[in-house]
Protein backbone atom coordinates (compact mmCIF):
# COMPACT_ATOMS: atom_id res chain seq x y z
CA UNK A 1 0.00 0.00 0.00
CA UNK A 2 2.60 2.27 0.75
CA UNK A 3 4.33 1.86 -2.81
CA UNK A 4 0.63 2.46 -4.31
CA UNK A 5 0.53 5.56 -2.23
CA UNK A 6 3.86 6.90 -3.21
CA UNK A 7 3.34 5.92 -6.90
CA UNK A 8 -0.32 7.54 -7.16
CA UNK A 9 0.25 10.61 -4.60
CA UNK A 10 3.68 11.84 -4.08
CA UNK A 11 7.17 10.41 -3.81
CA UNK A 12 8.85 12.59 -1.64
CA UNK A 13 6.94 14.98 0.80
CA UNK A 14 8.07 18.64 0.91
CA UNK A 15 9.73 19.76 3.91
CA UNK A 16 7.82 22.79 5.03
CA UNK A 17 10.89 24.15 7.10
CA UNK A 18 13.38 24.06 4.24
CA UNK A 19 12.67 26.37 1.92
CA UNK A 20 14.10 25.16 -1.38
CA UNK A 21 12.05 22.00 -0.77
CA UNK A 22 11.95 20.03 -4.11
CA UNK A 23 7.61 19.89 -5.14
CA UNK A 24 6.27 17.24 -5.13
CA UNK A 25 6.33 14.25 -7.68
CA UNK A 26 4.00 12.13 -9.83
CA UNK A 27 4.17 9.90 -12.74
CA UNK A 28 3.51 11.16 -16.26
CA UNK A 29 3.30 7.58 -18.24
CA UNK A 30 6.71 6.24 -17.02
CA UNK A 31 8.38 9.44 -16.48
CA UNK A 32 8.60 11.25 -13.25
CA UNK A 33 7.29 14.96 -13.30
CA UNK A 34 6.45 17.63 -10.87
CA UNK A 35 2.88 17.00 -9.71
CA UNK A 36 1.99 20.89 -10.55
CA UNK A 37 3.35 20.19 -14.33
CA UNK A 38 1.13 17.08 -14.93
CA UNK A 39 -2.28 19.15 -15.08
CA UNK A 40 -0.87 20.75 -18.65
CA UNK A 41 1.27 17.94 -19.73
CA UNK A 42 -2.20 16.12 -19.52
CA UNK A 43 -3.84 18.95 -21.21
CA UNK A 44 -1.40 18.59 -23.72
CA UNK A 45 -1.95 15.32 -24.96
CA UNK A 46 -5.39 15.53 -24.94
CA UNK A 47 -5.73 19.00 -27.21
CA UNK A 48 -3.31 17.87 -29.86
CA UNK A 49 -5.48 14.41 -29.82
CA UNK A 50 -8.69 15.61 -29.50
CA UNK A 51 -9.38 15.82 -33.52
CA UNK A 52 -9.09 12.51 -34.18
CA UNK A 53 -9.70 10.82 -30.98
CA UNK A 54 -12.42 8.68 -32.02
CA UNK A 55 -10.31 7.97 -34.64
CA UNK A 56 -7.46 6.51 -32.72
CA UNK A 57 -9.65 4.77 -30.46
CA UNK A 58 -10.94 2.72 -33.31
CA UNK A 59 -7.38 2.26 -34.85
CA UNK A 60 -5.78 1.13 -31.40
CA UNK A 61 -8.98 -1.09 -29.84
CA UNK A 62 -9.86 -2.43 -33.64
CA UNK A 63 -13.29 -0.74 -32.92
CA UNK A 64 -13.31 -2.59 -29.23
CA UNK A 65 -14.07 0.21 -26.97
CA UNK A 66 -17.36 0.78 -28.45
CA UNK A 67 -18.71 -2.74 -27.19
CA UNK A 68 -17.25 -1.65 -23.74
CA UNK A 69 -18.87 1.35 -23.67
CA UNK A 70 -22.13 -0.44 -24.70
CA UNK A 71 -21.59 -2.84 -21.95
CA UNK A 72 -20.73 -0.14 -19.10
CA UNK A 73 -24.30 2.04 -19.95
CA UNK A 74 -25.78 -0.94 -20.45
CA UNK A 75 -24.89 -2.74 -16.46
CA UNK A 76 -25.69 0.92 -15.75
CA UNK A 77 -29.20 1.00 -16.97
CA UNK A 78 -30.30 4.80 -16.88
CA UNK A 79 -33.92 5.32 -16.59
CA UNK A 80 -35.34 1.79 -15.63
CA UNK A 81 -36.55 3.53 -12.40
CA UNK A 82 -37.52 6.85 -13.69
CA UNK A 83 -35.19 9.93 -15.05
CA UNK A 84 -31.45 10.17 -13.24
CA UNK A 85 -29.16 13.55 -12.98
CA UNK A 86 -25.72 12.04 -14.37
CA UNK A 87 -22.00 13.35 -14.25
CA UNK A 88 -19.48 12.35 -16.63
CA UNK A 89 -16.52 13.31 -15.81
CA UNK A 90 -13.39 13.66 -18.32
CA UNK A 91 -16.57 12.97 -20.61
CA UNK A 92 -15.19 15.39 -23.12
CA UNK A 93 -16.09 13.61 -26.76
CA UNK A 94 -19.68 12.86 -25.48
CA UNK A 95 -19.37 8.98 -25.82
CA UNK A 96 -21.00 8.13 -22.85
CA UNK A 97 -23.25 10.89 -22.11
CA UNK A 98 -24.95 10.50 -25.41
CA UNK A 99 -24.98 6.26 -24.82
CA UNK A 100 -27.05 7.18 -21.50
CA UNK A 101 -28.95 9.45 -22.82
CA UNK A 102 -30.04 7.01 -25.88
CA UNK A 103 -30.30 4.14 -23.81
CA UNK A 104 -32.85 5.74 -21.38
CA UNK A 105 -34.68 7.24 -24.57
CA UNK A 106 -34.84 3.98 -26.77
CA UNK A 107 -35.59 1.34 -23.69
CA UNK A 108 -37.70 3.27 -21.38
CA UNK A 109 -39.14 6.36 -23.20
CA UNK A 110 -36.87 8.65 -21.04
CA UNK A 111 -36.94 12.05 -22.14
CA UNK A 112 -36.23 13.73 -18.77
CA UNK A 113 -32.93 11.73 -17.50
CA UNK A 114 -29.97 14.62 -18.04
CA UNK A 115 -26.37 13.87 -18.62
CA UNK A 116 -23.62 17.18 -17.27
CA UNK A 117 -20.56 16.73 -19.45
CA UNK A 118 -17.71 17.63 -17.85
CA UNK A 119 -13.91 17.64 -18.75
CA UNK A 120 -10.70 19.56 -17.35
CA UNK A 121 -9.74 20.21 -21.47
CA UNK A 122 -11.90 22.97 -23.31
CA UNK A 123 -10.88 21.49 -26.56
CA UNK A 124 -12.51 17.60 -25.65
CA UNK A 125 -15.77 19.51 -24.96
CA UNK A 126 -15.88 21.04 -28.02
CA UNK A 127 -15.55 18.07 -29.93
CA UNK A 128 -18.62 16.87 -28.09
CA UNK A 129 -20.43 19.88 -28.32
CA UNK A 130 -20.21 19.33 -32.21
CA UNK A 131 -21.24 15.98 -32.29
CA UNK A 132 -24.20 16.66 -29.80
CA UNK A 133 -25.11 19.20 -32.18
CA UNK A 134 -25.64 16.31 -34.76
CA UNK A 135 -28.09 14.96 -32.50
CA UNK A 136 -31.69 16.07 -31.31
CA UNK A 137 -30.40 16.64 -27.69
CA UNK A 138 -29.28 19.63 -29.07
CA UNK A 139 -30.29 22.96 -27.07
CA UNK A 140 -32.53 20.67 -25.01
CA UNK A 141 -32.08 20.62 -20.77
CA UNK A 142 -30.86 16.74 -21.59
CA UNK A 143 -27.19 17.48 -21.75
CA UNK A 144 -24.66 20.33 -20.93
CA UNK A 145 -20.62 21.08 -20.83
CA UNK A 146 -18.90 22.25 -18.11
CA UNK A 147 -14.97 22.51 -17.93
CA UNK A 148 -14.16 21.64 -14.55
CA UNK A 149 -10.91 19.85 -12.73
CA UNK A 150 -12.38 16.40 -11.47
CA UNK A 151 -10.29 16.94 -8.29
CA UNK A 152 -11.68 20.28 -7.56
CA UNK A 153 -15.47 20.71 -8.15
CA UNK A 154 -16.61 24.18 -7.75
CA UNK A 155 -19.32 23.59 -5.19
CA UNK A 156 -21.77 26.43 -6.92
CA UNK A 157 -21.97 24.12 -9.83
CA UNK A 158 -21.51 20.99 -8.46
CA UNK A 159 -23.53 21.51 -4.89
CA UNK A 160 -23.48 18.04 -2.36
CA UNK A 161 -25.48 15.59 -3.18
CA UNK A 162 -26.93 16.64 -6.45
CA UNK A 163 -26.07 13.82 -8.92
CA UNK A 164 -27.72 10.09 -8.99
CA UNK A 165 -25.02 8.77 -11.42
CA UNK A 166 -21.21 9.80 -11.58
CA UNK A 167 -19.68 8.32 -14.60
CA UNK A 168 -15.58 8.43 -15.34
CA UNK A 169 -14.41 6.49 -19.06
CA UNK A 170 -10.92 6.08 -19.56
CA UNK A 171 -10.41 9.62 -17.58
CA UNK A 172 -9.53 8.82 -14.09
CA UNK A 173 -5.59 7.61 -15.06
CA UNK A 174 -5.14 10.97 -16.10
CA UNK A 175 -5.71 12.37 -13.28
CA UNK A 176 -2.85 13.92 -11.04
CA UNK A 177 -4.60 12.60 -7.56
CA UNK A 178 -7.28 9.27 -8.27
CA UNK A 179 -8.05 9.67 -4.30
CA UNK A 180 -9.34 13.17 -5.01
CA UNK A 181 -11.07 12.81 -7.72
CA UNK A 182 -12.71 9.63 -5.68
CA UNK A 183 -13.60 11.88 -2.94
CA UNK A 184 -15.03 14.54 -5.02
CA UNK A 185 -17.35 11.83 -6.91
CA UNK A 186 -18.19 11.32 -3.30
CA UNK A 187 -19.44 14.28 -2.09
CA UNK A 188 -21.69 15.38 -5.36
CA UNK A 189 -23.53 11.85 -5.07
CA UNK A 190 -26.55 12.01 -3.27
CA UNK A 191 -26.96 9.17 -0.88
CA UNK A 192 -27.62 5.67 -2.25
CA UNK A 193 -25.98 7.18 -5.74
CA UNK A 194 -23.75 5.28 -7.85
CA UNK A 195 -20.14 5.64 -8.89
CA UNK A 196 -19.04 3.84 -12.02
CA UNK A 197 -15.63 3.22 -13.88
CA UNK A 198 -14.51 2.46 -16.64
CA UNK A 199 -10.61 2.05 -16.86
CA UNK A 200 -8.11 -0.14 -18.14
CA UNK A 201 -7.26 -2.45 -15.57
CA UNK A 202 -4.70 -5.46 -15.39
CA UNK A 203 -4.61 -8.61 -17.25
CA UNK A 204 -4.34 -11.69 -14.85
CA UNK A 205 -3.80 -14.04 -18.14
CA UNK A 206 0.10 -14.30 -18.64
CA UNK A 207 -0.45 -15.47 -22.51
CA UNK A 208 -2.70 -12.38 -23.14
CA UNK A 209 -0.81 -10.16 -21.28
CA UNK A 210 2.04 -11.13 -23.32
CA UNK A 211 0.33 -10.20 -26.27
CA UNK A 212 -1.32 -7.15 -24.89
CA UNK A 213 1.80 -5.83 -24.22
CA UNK A 214 3.37 -6.24 -27.12
CA UNK A 215 0.54 -4.77 -29.47
CA UNK A 216 0.74 -1.83 -26.57
CA UNK A 217 4.16 -0.79 -26.98
CA UNK A 218 4.56 -1.71 -30.63
CA UNK A 219 1.37 -0.95 -32.17
CA UNK A 220 -0.54 1.95 -30.96
CA UNK A 221 2.26 4.30 -30.68
CA UNK A 222 2.79 3.60 -34.33
CA UNK A 223 -0.41 4.22 -35.40
CA UNK A 224 -0.32 7.31 -33.49
CA UNK A 225 2.48 8.61 -35.84
CA UNK A 226 0.72 7.55 -38.62
CA UNK A 227 -2.77 8.55 -38.00
CA UNK A 228 -2.40 11.48 -35.90
CA UNK A 229 1.75 12.53 -36.64
CA UNK A 230 1.79 12.49 -33.17
CA UNK A 231 3.66 9.25 -31.63
CA UNK A 232 4.66 10.99 -27.92
CA UNK A 233 1.07 11.47 -26.77
CA UNK A 234 0.07 7.75 -27.81
CA UNK A 235 3.02 6.66 -25.96
CA UNK A 236 1.82 8.53 -23.18
CA UNK A 237 -1.39 6.85 -23.25
CA UNK A 238 -0.33 3.69 -23.24
CA UNK A 239 2.31 3.71 -20.06
CA UNK A 240 -0.66 5.74 -18.60
CA UNK A 241 -2.43 2.43 -18.69
CA UNK A 242 0.25 0.74 -17.14
CA UNK A 243 0.83 2.99 -14.09
CA UNK A 244 -2.70 2.42 -13.28
CA UNK A 245 -3.27 0.40 -9.83
CA UNK A 246 -4.64 -2.89 -10.43
CA UNK A 247 -8.61 -3.87 -9.94
CA UNK A 248 -8.15 -4.71 -5.96
CA UNK A 249 -5.94 -1.67 -5.20
CA UNK A 250 -8.47 0.75 -7.04
CA UNK A 251 -11.57 -1.15 -5.11
CA UNK A 252 -9.85 -1.16 -1.79
CA UNK A 253 -9.45 3.19 -3.22
CA UNK A 254 -12.60 3.73 -3.71
CA UNK A 255 -13.57 1.89 -0.42
CA UNK A 256 -11.25 4.55 1.16
CA UNK A 257 -13.73 7.35 0.07
CA UNK A 258 -16.80 6.20 1.40
CA UNK A 259 -18.32 4.16 -1.40
CA UNK A 260 -19.70 0.60 -0.32
CA UNK A 261 -18.85 -1.75 -3.22
CA UNK A 262 -18.80 -5.29 -3.61
CA UNK A 263 -16.60 -8.13 -2.38
CA UNK A 264 -12.50 -8.09 -4.24
CA UNK A 265 -13.94 -10.20 -7.04
CA UNK A 266 -14.88 -9.64 -10.70
CA UNK A 267 -18.34 -10.76 -11.65
CA UNK A 268 -21.78 -9.99 -10.46
CA UNK A 269 -21.78 -8.73 -6.71
CA UNK A 270 -18.06 -8.07 -7.20
CA UNK A 271 -16.20 -4.71 -7.09
CA UNK A 272 -15.93 -4.49 -10.60
CA UNK A 273 -16.39 -6.54 -13.50
CA UNK A 274 -13.58 -7.34 -16.18
CA UNK A 275 -14.21 -7.22 -19.82
CA UNK A 276 -11.66 -9.00 -22.57
CA UNK A 277 -9.47 -10.66 -19.64
CA UNK A 278 -9.40 -7.68 -17.44
CA UNK A 279 -8.28 -5.48 -20.33
CA UNK A 280 -11.00 -3.01 -19.21
CA UNK A 281 -12.86 -2.94 -16.06
CA UNK A 282 -15.85 -1.48 -14.70
CA UNK A 283 -15.20 -0.12 -10.81
CA UNK A 284 -18.74 0.28 -9.36
CA UNK A 285 -19.45 2.53 -5.61
CA UNK A 286 -22.29 3.16 -3.83
CA UNK A 287 -22.70 6.04 -1.40
CA UNK A 288 -24.50 4.01 1.31
CA UNK B 1 -22.16 0.94 5.55
CA UNK B 2 -20.90 -2.88 3.90
CA UNK B 3 -22.85 -4.56 1.37
CA UNK B 4 -24.13 -7.54 3.67
CA UNK B 5 -25.45 -4.72 6.28
CA UNK B 6 -27.38 -3.32 3.49
CA UNK B 7 -28.72 -6.98 3.16
CA UNK B 8 -29.64 -7.39 6.48
CA UNK B 9 -31.70 -4.02 6.52
CA UNK B 10 -33.70 -5.59 4.09
CA UNK B 11 -34.38 -9.04 5.66
CA UNK B 12 -37.77 -7.07 7.91
CA UNK B 13 -39.48 -6.77 4.62
CA UNK B 14 -39.02 -9.52 3.22
CA UNK B 15 -42.02 -11.02 4.61
CA UNK B 16 -44.14 -8.01 2.52
CA UNK B 17 -41.96 -7.56 -0.24
CA UNK B 18 -40.63 -11.12 -1.02
CA UNK B 19 -36.96 -11.20 -1.86
CA UNK B 20 -37.03 -8.79 -4.46
CA UNK B 21 -34.86 -5.79 -5.63
CA UNK B 22 -37.95 -3.62 -4.61
CA UNK B 23 -37.34 -5.06 -0.83
CA UNK B 24 -33.59 -4.07 -0.89
CA UNK B 25 -34.79 -1.00 -2.92
CA UNK B 26 -37.26 -0.25 -0.01
CA UNK B 27 -35.01 -1.00 2.60
CA UNK B 28 -32.29 1.25 1.94
CA UNK B 29 -33.48 4.07 -0.17
CA UNK B 30 -31.03 2.64 -3.43
CA UNK B 31 -31.70 3.30 -6.99
CA UNK B 32 -31.98 0.43 -8.95
CA UNK B 33 -28.45 1.30 -10.46
CA UNK B 34 -27.29 1.25 -6.82
CA UNK B 35 -28.62 -2.04 -6.62
CA UNK B 36 -26.93 -3.52 -9.77
CA UNK B 37 -23.32 -2.12 -8.07
CA UNK B 38 -23.40 -3.98 -5.60
CA UNK B 39 -25.22 -7.25 -5.71
CA UNK B 40 -25.78 -8.43 -9.80
CA UNK B 41 -28.34 -7.51 -12.66
CA UNK B 42 -31.67 -8.80 -12.55
CA UNK B 43 -32.47 -12.05 -10.19
CA UNK B 44 -28.48 -11.86 -9.27
CA UNK B 45 -29.24 -9.43 -6.62
CA UNK B 46 -32.31 -11.18 -4.93
CA UNK B 47 -30.22 -14.68 -5.57
CA UNK B 48 -27.53 -12.73 -3.18
CA UNK B 49 -30.35 -11.92 -1.25
CA UNK B 50 -31.88 -14.93 -0.43
CA UNK B 51 -27.81 -16.49 -0.12
CA UNK B 52 -27.76 -13.80 2.84
CA UNK B 53 -30.79 -14.45 4.29
CA UNK B 54 -29.80 -18.45 4.33
CA UNK B 55 -26.77 -17.95 5.94
CA UNK B 56 -28.38 -15.14 8.84
CA UNK B 57 -30.27 -18.71 9.50
CA UNK B 58 -27.73 -20.99 9.95
CA UNK B 59 -26.57 -18.34 12.66
CA UNK B 60 -29.67 -18.40 14.07
CA UNK B 61 -29.67 -22.23 14.54
CA UNK B 62 -27.36 -22.04 18.49
CA UNK B 63 -29.90 -19.24 19.81
CA UNK B 64 -26.75 -18.55 21.60
CA UNK B 65 -26.06 -21.65 23.38
CA UNK B 66 -21.92 -23.39 22.35
CA UNK B 67 -21.23 -27.36 22.13
CA UNK B 68 -21.16 -29.03 24.94
CA UNK B 69 -16.94 -28.65 26.17
CA UNK B 70 -17.15 -32.09 27.42
CA UNK B 71 -16.89 -35.30 25.26
CA UNK B 72 -19.97 -36.46 24.11
CA UNK B 73 -23.15 -36.01 25.45
CA UNK B 74 -25.75 -38.71 26.55
CA UNK B 75 -27.56 -39.56 23.87
CA UNK B 76 -31.19 -38.08 25.16
CA UNK B 77 -29.65 -34.79 26.21
CA UNK B 78 -27.78 -35.09 22.33
CA UNK B 79 -31.29 -35.77 20.56
CA UNK B 80 -33.12 -33.05 22.67
CA UNK B 81 -30.54 -30.45 21.58
CA UNK B 82 -30.46 -32.05 18.19
CA UNK B 83 -34.86 -31.39 17.94
CA UNK B 84 -34.27 -27.94 20.07
CA UNK B 85 -32.26 -26.53 17.02
CA UNK B 86 -33.42 -27.47 13.74
CA UNK B 87 -36.82 -26.84 15.62
CA UNK B 88 -34.94 -22.89 15.95
CA UNK B 89 -34.85 -23.07 12.53
CA UNK B 90 -37.90 -23.93 11.26
CA UNK B 91 -39.05 -21.28 13.51
CA UNK B 92 -36.54 -18.70 11.67
CA UNK B 93 -38.56 -19.67 8.12
CA UNK B 94 -42.48 -18.76 9.34
CA UNK B 95 -42.83 -14.85 8.87
CA UNK B 96 -41.55 -15.59 4.75
CA UNK B 97 -42.89 -19.03 4.21
CA UNK B 98 -45.02 -17.77 1.60
CA UNK B 99 -41.47 -16.82 -0.36
CA UNK B 100 -39.50 -19.63 -0.06
CA UNK B 101 -40.60 -21.71 -3.05
CA UNK B 102 -39.77 -19.21 -5.73
CA UNK B 103 -36.46 -18.15 -3.25
CA UNK B 104 -35.38 -21.99 -3.27
CA UNK B 105 -36.98 -22.04 -6.83
CA UNK B 106 -34.42 -18.76 -8.03
CA UNK B 107 -31.28 -20.77 -6.46
CA UNK B 108 -31.92 -23.94 -8.41
CA UNK B 109 -32.06 -22.19 -11.88
CA UNK B 110 -28.88 -20.09 -11.66
CA UNK B 111 -27.22 -22.00 -14.21
CA UNK B 112 -28.71 -21.92 -18.13
CA UNK B 113 -27.58 -25.26 -18.82
CA UNK B 114 -29.61 -27.47 -16.12
CA UNK B 115 -33.32 -26.88 -15.77
CA UNK B 116 -32.35 -27.40 -11.99
CA UNK B 117 -29.89 -27.61 -10.08
CA UNK B 118 -30.30 -29.57 -6.94
CA UNK B 119 -27.13 -28.88 -5.12
CA UNK B 120 -27.89 -25.30 -3.83
CA UNK B 121 -30.63 -27.07 -1.85
CA UNK B 122 -28.70 -30.10 -1.27
CA UNK B 123 -25.96 -27.64 0.19
CA UNK B 124 -28.80 -25.32 2.48
CA UNK B 125 -29.75 -28.61 4.38
CA UNK B 126 -26.38 -30.36 4.75
CA UNK B 127 -25.49 -26.63 5.95
CA UNK B 128 -28.04 -26.52 8.83
CA UNK B 129 -27.67 -29.98 9.52
CA UNK B 130 -23.85 -29.40 10.21
CA UNK B 131 -24.50 -26.41 12.12
CA UNK B 132 -26.95 -28.52 14.49
CA UNK B 133 -25.07 -31.45 15.26
CA UNK B 134 -22.02 -29.28 15.92
CA UNK B 135 -23.96 -27.14 18.70
CA UNK B 136 -25.43 -30.86 20.14
CA UNK B 137 -22.21 -31.71 20.57
CA UNK B 138 -21.73 -34.53 17.50
CA UNK B 139 -18.45 -36.25 17.48
CA UNK B 140 -18.73 -38.41 14.90
CA UNK B 141 -15.85 -39.16 13.05
CA UNK B 142 -14.80 -40.30 9.18
CA UNK B 143 -17.65 -42.13 7.21
CA UNK B 144 -20.22 -41.73 10.25
CA UNK B 145 -19.54 -37.76 10.06
CA UNK B 146 -21.11 -37.66 6.83
CA UNK B 147 -23.88 -40.24 6.99
CA UNK B 148 -25.15 -38.71 10.36
CA UNK B 149 -25.07 -35.67 8.09
CA UNK B 150 -26.62 -36.89 5.32
CA UNK B 151 -28.79 -38.39 7.28
CA UNK B 152 -30.42 -35.25 9.22
CA UNK B 153 -30.28 -33.02 6.31
CA UNK B 154 -32.81 -35.15 4.71
CA UNK B 155 -34.73 -35.04 7.51
CA UNK B 156 -34.73 -31.39 7.69
CA UNK B 157 -35.37 -31.04 4.17
CA UNK B 158 -38.50 -33.29 4.39
CA UNK B 159 -39.72 -30.96 7.44
CA UNK B 160 -39.02 -27.84 5.74
CA UNK B 161 -41.23 -28.30 2.29
CA UNK B 162 -43.96 -30.17 4.80
CA UNK B 163 -43.77 -27.29 6.84
CA UNK B 164 -44.70 -24.77 3.81
CA UNK B 165 -47.39 -27.23 2.82
CA UNK B 166 -48.44 -27.13 6.83
CA UNK B 167 -46.91 -25.14 9.01
CA UNK B 168 -48.98 -25.91 12.42
CA UNK B 169 -47.74 -29.57 12.02
CA UNK B 170 -44.13 -29.17 10.90
CA UNK B 171 -42.39 -29.40 14.05
CA UNK B 172 -44.17 -32.72 14.65
CA UNK B 173 -43.28 -33.71 11.71
CA UNK B 174 -39.67 -32.91 12.24
CA UNK B 175 -39.42 -35.01 15.72
CA UNK B 176 -40.59 -38.09 13.99
CA UNK B 177 -38.45 -37.74 11.61
CA UNK B 178 -35.78 -37.39 13.48
CA UNK B 179 -36.97 -40.06 15.59
CA UNK B 180 -36.51 -41.97 12.73
CA UNK B 181 -33.14 -40.66 11.17
CA UNK B 182 -30.92 -43.11 13.63
CA UNK B 183 -32.66 -45.65 11.13
CA UNK B 184 -31.02 -43.79 7.72
CA UNK B 185 -28.11 -42.98 9.36
CA UNK B 186 -27.32 -46.75 9.89
CA UNK B 187 -28.41 -47.61 6.18
CA UNK B 188 -26.34 -44.12 4.37
CA UNK B 189 -23.28 -45.78 6.83
CA UNK B 190 -24.29 -49.72 5.45
CA UNK B 191 -24.70 -48.35 1.67
CA UNK B 192 -21.31 -46.17 2.24
CA UNK B 193 -19.81 -49.54 4.04
CA UNK B 194 -21.09 -51.72 0.91
CA UNK B 195 -20.02 -49.55 -1.59
CA UNK B 196 -16.09 -50.00 -0.20
CA UNK B 197 -15.96 -53.34 -0.45
CA UNK B 198 -17.49 -53.73 -3.74
CA UNK B 199 -14.65 -51.09 -5.05
CA UNK B 200 -12.04 -53.06 -3.35
CA UNK B 201 -13.28 -56.17 -4.65
CA UNK B 202 -13.22 -54.66 -8.67
CA UNK B 203 -9.60 -53.26 -7.98
CA UNK B 204 -8.55 -56.93 -7.32
CA UNK B 205 -10.45 -58.46 -10.29
CA UNK B 206 -9.00 -55.26 -12.71
CA UNK B 207 -5.59 -55.53 -10.67
CA UNK B 208 -5.31 -59.77 -11.64
CA UNK B 209 -6.13 -58.75 -15.07
CA UNK B 210 -2.77 -56.94 -15.10
CA UNK B 211 -4.95 -53.94 -16.70
CA UNK B 212 -3.21 -52.10 -13.31
CA UNK B 213 0.18 -52.50 -11.44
Amino acid sequence: MRTVSARFNSTTTPNPSNENSRPAQTHFGFRTVDENAKEDLVKGVFSSVAPKYDLMNDAMSMGIHRLWKDDFVSLLNPGRRGPIKILDMAGGTGDIALRMLDHAREKYADRDTSVLVSDINPDMLKEGMRRVRQTMYHNTPQIGFQVANAQELDPDIFPDNSFDLYTIAFGIRNCTSIPDVIKEAHRVLKPGGTFACLEFGKVDNPLLSQLYEVYSFSVIPMLGSILASDRESYQYLVESIRRFPSQPVFAQMIRDAGFTTGQDFSGQGGAWRDLWGGIASVHLGVKA
Amino acid sequence: MSASAILRKAFPLIPTHGFTRTCIAEASALSDTAITALFGRDEEAERVLVNTWLTEGVQSISGGAEPPTSSAPPPAAFHAQLKDSLGRRLKYNEPVLKHLPDAFAMLGTQTPVIPYDPRPAFEHAFRIADEALHISGDTSLGPQWYARRTAVALAYSAAELHQIQSPDTAAGFLSRLLDDAKELEVAVGSVGEFAGFAYDGWKGIIKAQGVLH
